[in-house]
């Protein structure tokens, strides 16, 4: 058969370029024509490609998925990345194509449902019966304001999982207008402790862009950034290069890719990197190899002299005089604690040769500035993380590469700039229902009295208790403390699978009128009340995101380029309209949410028929397109002028700056960098007060360690809440340290805070880890790891992540694999293929169940395994038996919940042994 | 078709790509149907291991051994149910299954040095045995994607079926279904019958796709492996084109892990395969 497309007749006829040619009189001859045309050879309908964001991991890269429309039906067929980003070149990792078989899963949910069974449990049958969207928002409204009435607002919690960046509608000012402090994120059990490491040096409690594009030496720490992190496609895209001219040292327990391309693999015993950060350090000081631009230099009679060997000894105190200049407390550091931390004393410690260790600090210092000191999950999400974190991030400030071209840039330009906010909340009564006292306390804080902060977990961001304790929540709600939980709406999250000791969920998730929107029916759902479908992300819904990544910042839209193939209604927005438009009718007559809802007014003419600007929203529809336009564009002449520029093509705006096709991006102002690469933070570090921009610490400057006047007042950001927090408990600093789980740290403290000995608490040492289990019982320590092919916890159920499974180094397709060395096995009688039941000591009867296997990417006494499979509800590939048994197991149900208290983050690294039984 | 292993991280996208894009079953009835898969092999002894992804695809032999054994007669044209497209042609060299003739023999699949009939039952390289980590044609034992037509939910009347996803993608197993036509290439679809072998056909609908570009071979008109490898390492040859010096050709046998030859060498010169592995010997940079 011979057929043609319109577009090849045009060009045939030369005549490609719109509408008008379509009535050109030539038209008549298609059939005359298509005869001598050649066959149709290729896609058809032809792929139109629409720009949206993957969500699959946390590079959100900018995407474009390929659409084919047939009789009105638009199908997603293909996922590339957005061929105008300059933060992937173009590109996306597999998980983007992995996508499609979530969007298109059998297993989603299709329509709200109620539950029937008022008896919940693992295994126990809900029994979901479909309901209308109207029945659902009566039963939620009806429970919202029955809890209100009663004063009990702050019973009510919401759970966010991964998000969009329209949250704060649902997440913050739902729950301000509605009277709740509890907003709870997913993010402490993410990597918070990560962005303590860098807070501590930099001043930022934030993850920062590696500019690895200029590097010359990549140090990474428990991170692979080609399969995770934050950087997943433009590491792939350049891993090559660097390798071919530059150097790339892991440090890892495990063989993962990297590690497996890299010049040197370090595969450390888990839960020691604190200690090789601190040897490394202590070897550029006595090397002389520091940055004596940036750190300063020795200075001897009044003139400075170039960093050398012999300048700082091992073992002995720096008396002389330091010239210091971009970093603070260099010598406090030594002093205290550099000094001994010798690479013979760190080889004991974490089995790194100590010759290596000095070739690496050597090589990794020779390369400065350009070296970055890449501090992922692995070291800093451990019970003992914090100081481990902290150490690998100030290695930044021996080189030089905090704010260098080639380093670790912790600022970017703002990408959604000078436009409006947030439409404000409305204030005054009756909004923040919440009393005085326990009924104000996040539920996170657990206590029910003494100060909101509770002594064992200061949680701290850039603000005591700024962090919310995700896993803690499901001690609160089953404990009743700091008081009884009677509600929970959670958001695209699963924490009944994702949190570490998941089990205490399932049990908390029972105790609560629970409601659970998202796309699929997951394990938090089978403890749900309420179960409402939310469109795909990626696919079927409007929304946006932003990230930043290779010296840019980019703002995405995630757009509806397919029809939601169900009633789907968006959780952030449109869930939070339903509820308002509910609320404000009789018998509630509650109005305050309604008021918010309509100031989403229409920000600017985009098209629409039968909208004027600056109507209020008549839909759940229009409050949400509203909203993500005001959001990202503004409002008026100049928001409709953005709102074109993003939705067209995309053009250049300025020296690699632009917008179009989906995305807005922008890079550093000219000048920011200087010809030597150095930003302006850096160079303003250099004087004595550094003026605007600096690093946001205390004292401008990078931070080893600043204690200031050793009062709450002055001193790092880490120095006053450690402070306050100890003022605030009446007791002192070492009290504080041996609370939240840093022993060696408070044997070493006295009881005097003001003894510069306590100085310790403020500045990267030693501490070893905090590892669960006898070695006699459970003799392998576990390393909890990130498939390269998950979406976070979410594709499981889709068929290619089995077939690609091996694609994890040392993984089985198929298959769940728990990795030992075969020589371990050797010792253990354990074979290669076999089923096992892995145990630890927080789940030493149960446990799970999984295949061993043997491998030589594992050293003794440790076991790697992937986090990902061990869905027991999670549709019919990720699961054995839907809602029954588990294909593979979990490692969160091996897991202890056991945080790094100083961040509230949520451990899983370096902290449990499994024991591993023949089946 | 060139692929630069100092490049490659073996992160899998160029297998989901050509899934995705060839609507290629997921793995049943003992075969893999990944037409773009990888050898992923560990060795040494730890600390001193080393991990290697090799991404694989059909080689597109010059003397390909499925087409030499392929016993359907030659039609007027001399293609076989599988049959290497003659210089001059446009695709020529691109080795493709022609559907419509296959007598599903899998004569081919047995002929086929790095294809395997079962995915599952030993096999052996070298005195190791194992099971093939890949193979380059599989065979439709049954219709593929009835897997669509399900209507079992996991919870019923709550979560959608099979069927109800295919109904609402318009009909289409799989639902993300890539729909394309390949011309006067017989026997040629996006979705291959019960009964027939299928293989990498490299694309060529997309090669030779006129409106994907002005040259065959180049941007948009390459393989959706080449198109979606985020690391660059996947290069189609021009035509004429010589490979990198040194890039070595994958042994013949190689199925359980690689092993890489001069192209001139004896064990492949025989078959002649056409997929170049440069820097063979680079994917790891350990000192």
């Amino acid at each position: 058969m011979i057929r043609i497309r319109r577009r090849d007749f045009l060009k045939t006829c030369g005549m490609i370029g719109g509408a008008a040619a379509l009535s050109h009189p030539f038209l008549n001859s298609l059939q005359i024509l298509s005869s001598e045309a050649s066959t149709l050879i290729g896609e058809t309908p032809t792929i139109t490609w629409k720009p949206s964001v993957c969500e699959g991991c946390t590079t959100w890269c900018a995407v474009e998925i390929g659409v084919q429309e047939e009789a009105g039906i638009k199908r997603a067929v293909w996922v590339r990345g957005n061929q105008a980003s300059h933060t992937h070149n173009g590109f996306t990792c597999p998980r983007g194509l992995l996508a499609l078989q979530e969007v298109y899963d059998p297993d989603r949910i299709k329509v709200p449902m109620k539950r029937t069974n008022p008896n919940k449990g693992r295994g126990v049958d809900p029994g979901f019966v479909p309901i209308t969207w109207d029945e659902a928002i009566d039963i939620i409204a009806n429970k919202l304001m029955e809890l209100w009435q009663a004063g009990k607002s702050h019973t009510v919690v919401i759970l966010r999982g991964r998000y969009t960046e329209m949250n704060p509608i649902l997440f913050s000012d739902f729950a301000a207008i509605y009277g709740t402090p509890n907003s709870i994120s997913h993010s402490s059990i993410c990597a918070e402790a990560e962005k303590a490491g860098y807070r501590d040096t930099m001043g930022i409690f934030g993850y920062p862009d590696y500019d690895i594009d200029n590097a010359d030496y990549l140090l990474l720490w428990g991170v692979d950034p080609v399969s995770s992190n934050r950087l997943v496609s433009g590491s792939i895209a350049t891993l090559g290069d660097i390798l071919a001219t530059k150097k790339v040292t892991v440090i890892d327990p495990r063989l993962h890719t990297t590690a497996a391309k890299a010049h040197r693999w370090l595969p450390i015993r888990p839960g020691t990197d604190g200690a090789l950060a601190l040897a490394i350090a202590h070897w550029i000081l006595v090397r002389g190899l520091w940055n004596g631009e940036f750190v300063g230099k020795v200075s001897v009679g009044g003139v400075e002299q170039e960093p050398a060997p012999g300048q700082f000894v091992a073992g002995k105190e720096f008396t002389g005089t330091f010239v210091e200049r971009g970093t603070k407390g260099l010598v406090a550091w030594w002093n205290l604690e550099l000094k001994d931390r010798t690479p013979e004393w760190a080889e004991a410690i974490t089995g790194i040769p100590a010759e290596t260790i000095k070739a690496v600090a050597e090589e990794f210092a020779n390369a400065k500035p350009k070296a970055i000191s890449w501090l992922g999950p692995g070291p800093s999400m451990q019970p003992r993380g914090h100081y481990a974190g902290f150490a690998i991030a100030a290695l930044n400030g021996l080189v030089g590469s905090a704010d260098h071209i080639g380093g670790v840039l912790p600022w970017w330009p703002e990408v959604v700039p000078g436009l409006t906010a947030w439409r404000s909340r409305p204030t005054g009564a009756p909004y923040g229902n919440p009393g005085p006292g326990t009924a104000a306390r996040r539920v996170d804080r657990y206590v029910k009295s003494g100060p909101a902060v509770p002594l064992d977990m200061p949680a701290m961001s850039k603000s005591l208790g700024g962090v919310a304790v995700t896993n803690r929540v499901a001690d609160a709600i089953n404990d009743e403390s700091p008081y009884k939980v009677e509600m929970v709406i959670g958001y695209w999250q699963n924490f009944a699978f994702s949190c570490y000791e998941a089990q205490r969920w399932e049990q908390a998730l029972s105790k609560v009128f629970f409601v659970q929107l998202g796309t699929h029916a997951c394990e938090s759902t089978t403890f749900a009340d309420i179960v409402l479908p939310t469109p795909h992300h990626m696919f079927e819904s409007l929304a946006y995101m932003v990230q930043k990544a290779r010296r840019y910042n980019v703002l995405t839209l995630n757009q509806k380029v397919i029809d939601p193939l169900y009633d789907v209604r968006e959780a952030e927005t449109e869930f939070v309209w339903l509820l308002a438009e509910r609320l404000r009718r009789a018998p509630y007559n509650w109005t305050p949410l309604w008021t918010y809802v309509q100031s989403y007014t229409k920000p600017f003419d985009d098209g629409t028929p039968g909208e004027t600007v600056g109507m209020e929203p008549r839909t759940a529809e229009q409050f949400h397109r509203f909203a993500v336009q005001f959001r990202t564009c503004g409002s008026g002449a100049t928001g409709k002028a953005n709102w074109e520029a993003l939705l067209g093509p995309y053009a250049a705006t300025g020296a690699n700056t632009g917008v179009g096709n989906g995305i807005r991006q922008i890079t550093y102002a000219a000048g920011y960098f200087d010809e030597q690469g150095r930003g302006a933070r850096w160079r303003n570090a250099l004087a004595a007060t550094p003026p605007s921009p600096n690093f946001p610490t205390r004292s401008g400057k990078f931070e080893f360690v600043d204690v200031g006047a050793r009062t709450a007042a002055t001193g790092s950001d880490l120095n006053r809440m450690l402070r306050t927090h100890a003022a605030n408990h009446g007791v002192n600093l070492k009290s504080v340290l041996a609370a939240t789980n840093y022993p060696a740290t408070a044997s070493r403290m006295t009881e005097v805070d003001t003894d510069p000995i306590n100085d310790l608490a403020f500045m990267p040492h030693w501490e070893p880890p905090d590892v669960a289990g006898d070695p006699a019982v459970y003799p392998f320590i576990l390393i909890d790891y990130k498939s390269r092919l998950n979406r976070e916890g979410r594709s499981q159920n889709c068929p290619w992540y089995f077939q690609f499974k091996a694609a994890d180094p040392g993984d089985e397709r198929w298959d769940d694999v728990i990795k030992i060395n075969p020589a371990d096995a050797a010792r253990f009688g354990l074979r290669d293929g076999q089923k096992v039941k892995v145990t630890s000591p927080s789940n030493p009867n149960h446990g799970i169940v999984c295949t061993l296997k043997l491998w030589e990417g594992v050293g003794p006494e440790t076991a790697a395994k992937a986090f990902g499979q061990g869905h027991w509800a999670y549709g019919r590939f990720a699961s054995e038996r839907f809602g029954l048994s588990a294909r593979g197991g979990s490692n969160n149900h091996i897991i202890p919940n056991n945080p790094e208290r100083l961040s509230g983050s949520g451990a899983r690294h370096a902290i449990t042994r499994v024991r591993i039984e023949p089946l | 078709m060139e692929i630069d292993l100092l490049k490659c991280t073996g992160c899998g996208a160029c297998g989901l790509a050509c899934k995705a894009g060839n609507n290629t079953p997921w793995r049943s009835s003992d075969q893999s149907f990944n037409w773009a898969d990888f050898l992923f092999n560990t060795t040494g002894r730890f600390p001193n291991t080393r991990w290697q992804a090799t991404p694989v695809n059909c080689n597109h032999c010059a003397n390909p051994a499925c087409v030499a054994v392929c016993p359907v007669p030659p039609d007027a044209q001399g293609r076989k149910a599988v049959y290497k497209i003659p210089a001059g042609q446009p695709g020529a060299g691109i080795v493709v299954t022609n559907s419509d003739r296959c007598i599903g023999c899998r004569s081919c699949q047995q002929a086929c040095p790095y294809s395997a009939l079962s995915m599952t039952a030993p096999i052996s390289q070298n005195g190791t045995t194992g099971r093939a980590q890949f193979s380059v044609i599989s065979f439709n034992a049954e219709t593929p994607h009835q897997f669509w037509n399900g209507t079992e939910a996991v919870i019923a009347g709550g979560t959608a079926t099979p069927r109800e996803v295919r109904t609402a993608a318009g009909g289409n197993a799989p639902p993300n279904r890539t729909r394309y036509v390949g011309g006067d290439l017989p026997g040629f679809s996006n979705v291959r019958r019960q009964g027939a072998v299928e293989k990498c056909h490299l694309c060529i609908h997309r090669i030779l796709d006129s409106n994907l570009g002005p040259t065959a071979g180049e941007g948009a008109r390459r393989p959706y492996c080449v198109l979606a490898c985020p690391a660059g390492a996947r290069r189609l040859l021009k035509p004429g084109e010589s490979p990198s010096p040194g890039a070595r050709v994958l042994k013949p046998g190689s199925r359980l892990y690689p092993e890489f030859v001069e192209p001139n060498d004896p064990t492949a010169a025989w078959l002649s395969p056409q997929v170049y592995y440069k820097n063979w010997d680079k994917f790891s940079f350990r000192v």
